[in-house]
């Protein structure tokens, strides 16, 4: 078989580097050496995405190799070779999904208002996990956000990190999720306003 | 437009969430409120952080050895796919079909065959008396089948008239 080698932009003298097209047909035809040069290539930018949907570090590096696991298996039936990432992506927001669809859930709903005579209350549930507040005493505003971020419910956090971090339009991120556009915006208009109220003290505004 | 009606419809304002006429009036109010105007400023930065912020963390060393035994070590295939291997192959399921067809069409001809030979074969006369008298002894039996016995009777009487 034929193999196109295209060299990167380095002078004449340096190693000539495989573009992703080829690795995945290696890949394809069961080349372990190639499906490990694209795990070098992709696996931390993968770990992120998965990490910041699961933020436990134990679930999220179990969780990666799982994604590995499943694409390396599932190759064969890429058809568009240059859009590699972008499955690999979507396979690993499925899985994340997946994960978080086989955790025990919640007993009380967290985002529903209370209803009384007079009227809706909205819910206010003391925050156990140590709140952004906290994070602030030491002085570290990563923490901050990294906290608040990850106090967000499932699926708030799910549009956040697809939107906000992997910079993904609401159009992509409804066909990745298969729900409405309008379901998309909702959510991420609700963890905005879930952000603001939580970050919104600790930004300068000018 | 009240600043507290504004406040709640500003992060559907910022993403377009909102009808055009509620959003058309969301940006006039904001255009001439100095504290809602602070308030969108606020969702902006806020989000601004999240973006600088998150930035990627380093992957725990070893996953790439966790990936390589799992996809080098050799797959169980349940039975469930195997089944499916086999049904969802167009040519092996038209073969068997095919098989079994001929298998339940040869069987039934055969048996069929089997039956007329077996009342067939009796021609002699000593013998035929023998076979009637037995036959009509078995008929008199709760668990005889009167239809083929009735049957044989009246084949063994027709070879008995021939060879008289």
């Amino acid at each position: 078989m034929q193999h196109e080698i295209v060299k990167s932009g380095r002078s004449t003298d340096g190693p000539v580097e495989l573009v992703d097209v080829d690795l995945v047909r290696r890949t394809k035809s069961g080349d372990v050496k190639a499906f490990e040069e694209l795990f070098n290539r992709y696996h931390k930018r993968v770990y992120n995405i998965v990490y910041r949907l699961i933020p436990d570090e134990t679930d999220a590096a179990d969780l990666t190799q799982d994604v590995f696991v499943k694409v390396f298996n599932s190759i064969g039936k890429l058809r568009a070779e240059e859009a590699f990432f972008t499955w690999v992506r979507m396979v690993a927001v499925n899985i994340c999904r997946d994960f978080i669809r086989r955790k025990p859930p919640r007993t009380d709903s967290l985002d529903a208002a209370v209803q009384f005579e007079e009227g809706e209350v909205r819910r206010e549930l003391p925050d156990t996990s140590g709140g952004p507040e906290e994070a602030l005493l030491d002085g570290d505003r990563k923490d901050v956000v990294r906290r608040a971020v990850k106090s967000l419910s499932d699926e708030h956090r799910v549009v956040v990190v697809l939107h906000h971090l992997e910079g993904l339009e609401v159009a992509e991120i409804a066909k990745m999720l298969g729900c409405p556009v309008g379901t998309v915006k909702s959510r991420l208009a609700r963890a905005r306003d879930d952000l603001r109220r939580k970050l919104g003290p600790y930004v300068d505004v000018g | 437009m009240r600043c507290e009606q504004i406040d709640e419809l500003i992060s559907d304002y910022s993403v377009g969430n909102l009808p055009r006429r509620v959003e058309e009036r969301v940006r006039e109010h904001v255009s001439t409120c100095r504290a809602c105007a602070v308030e969108m400023e606020r969702l902006e930065l806020v989000m601004s952080a999240v973006e600088e912020e998150m930035t990627p963390v380093e992957p725990p060393v070893g996953l790439w050895n966790g990936v390589y035994n799992r996809i080098s070590s050799p797959k169980r295939e349940s039975v469930r796919d195997r089944v499916g291997r086999v049904l969802l192959r167009p040519r092996k399921v038209l073969s068997f079909g095919i098989g079994l067809a001929t298998l339940a069409i040869v069987a039934f001809l055969g048996v069929s065959e089997h039956r007329q030979q077996v009342v067939a074969t009796v021609s002699d006369p000593a013998a035929i008396e023998y076979v009637q008298s037995h036959l009509s002894v078995a008929a008199g039996d709760v668990f005889a089948d009167r239809v083929s016995l009735g049957f044989a009777v009246s084949l063994s009487a027709e070879e008995t008239r021939d060879q008289l």
